[in-house]
């Protein structure tokens, strides 16, 4: 499965803003994981259209996050430390059962219990 | 009429090199519908037309620089048609691959992936031109520095071997007269072959979808196959004549000892293999798509 970078030229975010928030979302996604490459500076400018200084803005804020290290011949790649986050969806439900089950009293053990029981294959 | 024969036997088997490669892989065919074709189609007329071009002016400049070519070359000309006509063709490829590729409009999509050099390269073919330029280095080296000047004092041009009483000189040559001027010109063309094969790779993709992306793949292995071949043109041509005028030399000389005289037939058997090879090479410049997926 390949991944795309879409960004709208027109829209008032700029360019590298887009691809940068896009690069991030996929990393906190796992879509990306440690060790995949980014594609070159150059070639992904070329794909998209954009100099070369846009594209590498984005991925030098993704460096100052800490999401990808570059290195001299070994390219972009997505840091060890960029571990996946949770989608934001999954937090809410979480946050949903958590405060729930603490309307009805449960101690947090008992409540990770219950979670650990759902896992359980039937 | 050295020249009719050798022109007339690399039709021949440049035909038999285009029937021995008959697959011929259709960009698009078998692996999308017709989004794939009108996506691709732009692509591959026109690197074909500059292709075509690239190879029509190649030949023009091979032919004039073997006609036109003042006498005082002393057959220069025949070992720098080849690169001449060679530096053509990558040309035409290049132009293909660089020309009408600037995305428009505003909304605009890139796949995160890493295109290299080396996953469009046709695996056989480049060992082949490894190995050929090799024996071209080697070749050239040990012929430069067996050669001895001729009658005018140009170095290089002639070998001259000594029996007992007997001084025996034989060329054309191929020493450091020839030899320097075709490695620099099989230099420069393998130098404007590397940033061509960069271009294959920076080309971006005509749309989106996993059938254009492997039509596409299709279309610069294509791109990367016509580049290796003409580098295969580059080197295996002068390695013709090198091959076979080192053995003429070598195997008319008559002080030649047996050992000269068994490297001359090595090096005419070479000449003849670079031959065919060269030929072959040719084909797969002109018509990438028909040696695809082998």
């Amino acid at each position: 499965m390949t991944f795309e970078v879409r960004v709208d030229t027109a829209s008032p975010v700029p360019p590298y803003e887009q691809i940068r928030a896009q690069l991030s979302e996929l990393i906190d996604q796992g879509r990306l994981v440690a060790g995949d490459r980014l594609p070159p500076v150059r070639q992904l400018a070329a794909d998209l259209g954009l100099a070369v200084g846009t594209v590498g803005r984005a991925y030098r804020e993704l460096e100052a996050a800490g999401k990808v290290s570059s290195r001299r011949g070994g390219g972009t790649r997505v840091t060890a430390e960029a571990a996946p986050r949770p989608p934001a969806e999954l937090a809410r439900l979480a946050a949903d059962y958590v405060e729930a089950a603490r309307r009805l009293g449960t101690a947090d053990r008992d409540l990770i219990a219950a979670v650990q029981r759902a896992l359980a294959p039937q | 009429m050295p020249l009719l024969l050798i022109a007339g036997l690399a039709t021949v088997l440049l035909a038999a090199a285009l029937l021995a490669t008959r697959r011929r892989a259709t960009v698009g065919a078998g692996v999308g519908g017709t989004d794939v074709s009108a996506a691709m189609r732009p692509i591959v007329r026109r690197s074909t037309i500059t292709r075509f071009a690239g190879f029509g002016i190649g030949l023009a400049a091979a032919a004039a620089i073997l006609t036109a070519a003042p006498p005082n070359w002393l057959g220069l000309e025949a070992a720098l048609a080849a690169p001449a006509f060679a530096l053509c063709l990558l040309a035409g490829v290049l132009i293909g691959e660089i020309t009408g590729t600037v995305p428009t409009g505003p909304d605009r999509a890139a796949p995160i992936e890493v295109r290299s050099v080396r996953s469009y390269l046709p695996r056989f073919m480049t060992g082949a031109v490894i190995v050929l330029g090799a024996v071209l280095a080697v070749l050239l080296t040990a012929t430069s520095l067996m050669g001895s000047a001729d009658d005018m004092s140009r170095a290089g041009r002639f070998l001259t071997l000594n029996c007992q009483d007997l001084t025996a000189s034989t060329g054309p040559w191929p020493g450091v007269y020839y030899s320097l001027p075709i490695a620099a010109s099989v230099l420069i063309g393998i130098a404007a072959a590397a940033p061509t094969l960069h271009a294959v790779t920076r080309r971006r993709r005509p749309a989106s979808g996993d059938a254009v992306r492997a039509a596409d793949d299709d279309a610069r292995r294509a791109s990367a196959r016509a580049i290796v071949a003409a580098c295969g043109v580059l080197v295996a041509a002068p390695l013709t004549g090198t091959g076979l005028y080192t053995g003429m030399a070598m195997t008319g000389n008559a002080c030649a000892t047996a050992a000269v005289t068994a490297f001359g037939w090595t090096a005419l058997a070479l000449g003849l293999t670079a031959f065919i090879a060269s030929c072959w090479f040719a084909a797969m410049a002109v018509f990438p798509y028909r040696a695809a997926q082998r």
